[in-house]
Parts: C-alpha cells; structure tokens; sequence
C-alpha cells in the first residue's frame, strides 16, 4: 500500500488495493460437512469431537443437521485454517469442502 | 471374530491400496475430494490439492500397514475365535481402514443418497458393506465411550 501518485499539490495519493481482491483474502471462511449415505452418525459425532474438540452435545447437533439438512457449518475462519480443517475432515473419511458464509 | 471374518480384513489392505493408485476410479474421487466448490478458486483448489493429497495418501498407506501388521499377529481367544489388541494408534488405524473400505463399498454398490441400502444390488458386496458397517459401529461406540 504505498503512494503511488503524488497529487498536484504535492500531497500523496494511497491506492487502495482491488477491493475484490482484498476481501477474498481477508473474509472468513466457513467449513461445510455434507452428508453422504456411508458414514455412521455415531462416526461423525466422533469425528467433530476428535478433530475440533467439540463436547458430545455440539458434534451431535451438527451430525444431526448434517443429517437431516444435508450439510452444516462447522466450523469457520481464514482461509488457511479452513483448508487445514477441511484436510483432516478428508483424512477421516467425511466429505467436506469451504465457501464464503451467506 | 472369525477365523472367515479375520481373512476377509486382511483382503482389504491391497483392495484398498489398488484404489489409493487408481485416480479413475469413481470411487477415488470420494477418499480424495475437492476443497473448494467454487470454480474460481481454482488456483487455490489446485495448490491445496498439492500440498494436502500425498500426505492423505501417506496417512492411508500407513493405516494399511499397520492394520495388516496387527491383523497378522491375530492370536486365539476361545472356540473358534480370533483376537487382537490394540491400542490408540492401531485403533485409528483400523478405523480409517474399515470407513475407507465402506466408502468404497458403498459407491460400488451404488448407495445413492438415501441413507437405506438397496439389498437387491450385489449380495456378496452387500453383504460384506453390512458387515464392515456393524464392526466399524461397534468401534465407534467404544471409543465413544
């Protein structure tokens, strides 16, 4: 972000960076769980515990909506965080991916 | 379990490993899915891929390698029976082997996306895809505790 211009009256002009560019860095990033016919409930809950250190309520309640919503959020923040979530979701056999939220 | 039952565990690691080499298989896009839906993150998709795949990959070769260690050192445990312990790590082992081996079972007899198996698909698969369910099952609730 440094001036590139400086303005006629000598004062400096700051060029903001690629708005677009800027917020696909910057904004969260939310991890999606989808259901699939294979994977045991109980195996999920499992998993959500394991991996995020959720208590048994939490991971049930999302393996519940994953279950009857066919997916769930569970869990979020910058893109390096999700990508390492969504990696050890995949070591464990769940099918999950990351996208914007809303 | 069975002396049957132990043999047919120990089939899986190569059916497992013959999959882990064979991209194009239907089923192989389910062990190693994509990260990123969206088709303009593609760069990111693909990097990522990079960096994540062959430790996926290492991580299911060693859980083959140490389920089939395990399996192998199966000893009797009554009439007819065979046992093995195991601890932590080959717990989790066997676990991502069983799942696996279910994940691929279930795209081979075509589990589509509602949660009941059609029982009149190959009964041989079916058959083995309930069984490797039940165990997988029981394992979970144990370590659920």
């Amino acid at each position: 972000m440094s001036p590139e211009d400086e303005g006629a009256l000598g004062t400096q002009i700051v060029l903001e960076p690629e708005l677009d560019e800027f917020s696909k860095t910057d904004r969260p990033w939310v991890v999606i769980v989808w259901n699939d016919p294979v994977n045991l409930m109980s195996y999920v809950v499992y998993v959500l515990q394991k991996i995020f250190g959720y208590s048994r309520e939490k991971a049930t309640r999302l393996m519940m909506q994953v279950h009857h919503e066919g997916k769930a959020a569970v869990a979020e923040g910058q893109r390096e965080k999700a990508e390492a979530d969504v990696a050890r979701l995949h070591s464990f056999g769940l099918w999950a991916t990351m996208e914007h939220p809303g | 379990m069975s002396e049957t039952e132990l043999k047919l565990l120990l089939e899986l690691p190569q059916q497992l490993r013959d999959l882990y080499d064979n991209p194009l298989d239907e089923a192989y896009d389910r062990l190693f899915p994509r990260a990123y839906l969206d088709p303009t993150e593609e760069k990111a998709e693909s990097e990522w891929q990079e960096f994540v795949h062959p430790d996926l990959h290492r991580q299911r070769l060693d859980a083959l390698e140490a389920v089939t260690s395990i399996l192998n050192q199966a000893g009797p445990v009554g009439r007819n029976l065979v046992g093995v312990d195991l601890d932590e790590d080959t717990v989790n082992a066997l676990l991502s082997v069983l799942n696996d081996a279910r994940l691929i079972l279930g795209s081979r007899i075509g589990l589509n996306d509602e949660s009941e198996v059609r029982s009149d698909l190959d009964p041989g698969l079916y058959a083995a895809y309930q069984w490797l369910s039940y165990l997988e099952g029981d394992l979970v609730e144990t370590l659920l505790g």
